[in-house]
């Protein structure tokens, strides 16, 4: 899917699937802040899906994100509850950041070109083919070794930053 | 290939296909971080997605032509 498709797709969803969270979430006591973020994430969700496997719906697609966001909105309800209320500032991570999304900020200003090919790959799941065409190479083999001296790149990079971030080193 | 990345294909196969992982003491370990470039790109992929989301939110949210659309979704949060 090109980002044309993706915008009519996501402006579809908007218009069609949010109305119905937001109520849904409005009426659990959430915030339009929180009802936009539920639904963003399970919008992500769905287009994973749909542009992994595969997927069949057996309901309309609003329902399908509808369903994913009743889902998440319940394990955000019960994250906020489980959150300690007198957390030490100095410790707790800024709100909406993780290790991981620490790491990706400092990869963003350093591998950027990586990042790019590697999505291009593995999230857009573009052949080698096209990923070749797209970021200039010669041909499928030269495309390939690049990808995989991206992940090396990365992964060295992920490996030395989770020193620093040790949450993310599992 | 040189040999680094010739393992870094390998592992990918046994991570995407369940081939067969030769065995070496660090294997373990470089299959972890293996795993955690892969996740790192997922949230790159999905930070990108999040910006489209953005843009398009804004359109709706900020523009002249959705203002009744805007207004249902106002009075569920009064």
């Amino acid at each position: 899917m090109d980002a044309k498709e993706r915008e009519e797709l996501f402006t579809s969803l908007y218009l069609d699937a949010y109305p119905g969270v937001a109520r849904y979430i409005a009426r659990q006591g959430g915030s339009m802040e929180e009802a936009k973020d539920i639904f963003q994430d399970a919008v992500v969700i769905y287009y994973e899906r749909l542009s992994g496997k595969g997927l069949e719906l057996k309901q309309t697609k609003e329902a399908y994100v509808f369903g994913i966001a009743r889902h998440l909105w319940s394990k955000h309800t019960n994250n906020k509850r489980k959150e300690l209320p007198a957390q030490d500032s100095a410790t707790a991570a800024a709100p909406g950041t993780t290790p991981a999304m620490n790491i990706l900020r400092m990869i963003e200003n350093t591998g950027r070109k990586c990042l790019d090919l590697l999505h291009a790959f593995y999230y857009e799941q573009k052949n080698m083919k096209e990923v070749a065409e797209t970021f200039g190479f010669s041909g499928e083999r030269s495309a390939t070794v690049q990808k995989y001296k991206c992940l090396e790149k990365i992964r060295d990079v992920v490996k030395e930053k989770a020193l620093v971030y040790e949450d993310f080193a599992g | 290939m040189r040999t680094s990345l010739v393992e870094i294909q390998v592992i990918e196969a046994h991570l995407m296909a369940g081939k067969p992982l030769p065995a070496g003491e660090d294997m373990a370990d470089k299959l972890h971080w293996q795993q955690q470039a892969y996740e790192v790109v997922q949230l790159y992929g999905r930070k990108q997605l999040k910006a489209e989301l953005d843009t398009v939110h804004d359109k709706i949210f900020a523009g002249s032509a959705f203002w009744r659309f805007r207004r249902r979704i106002a009075r569920y949060f009064h």
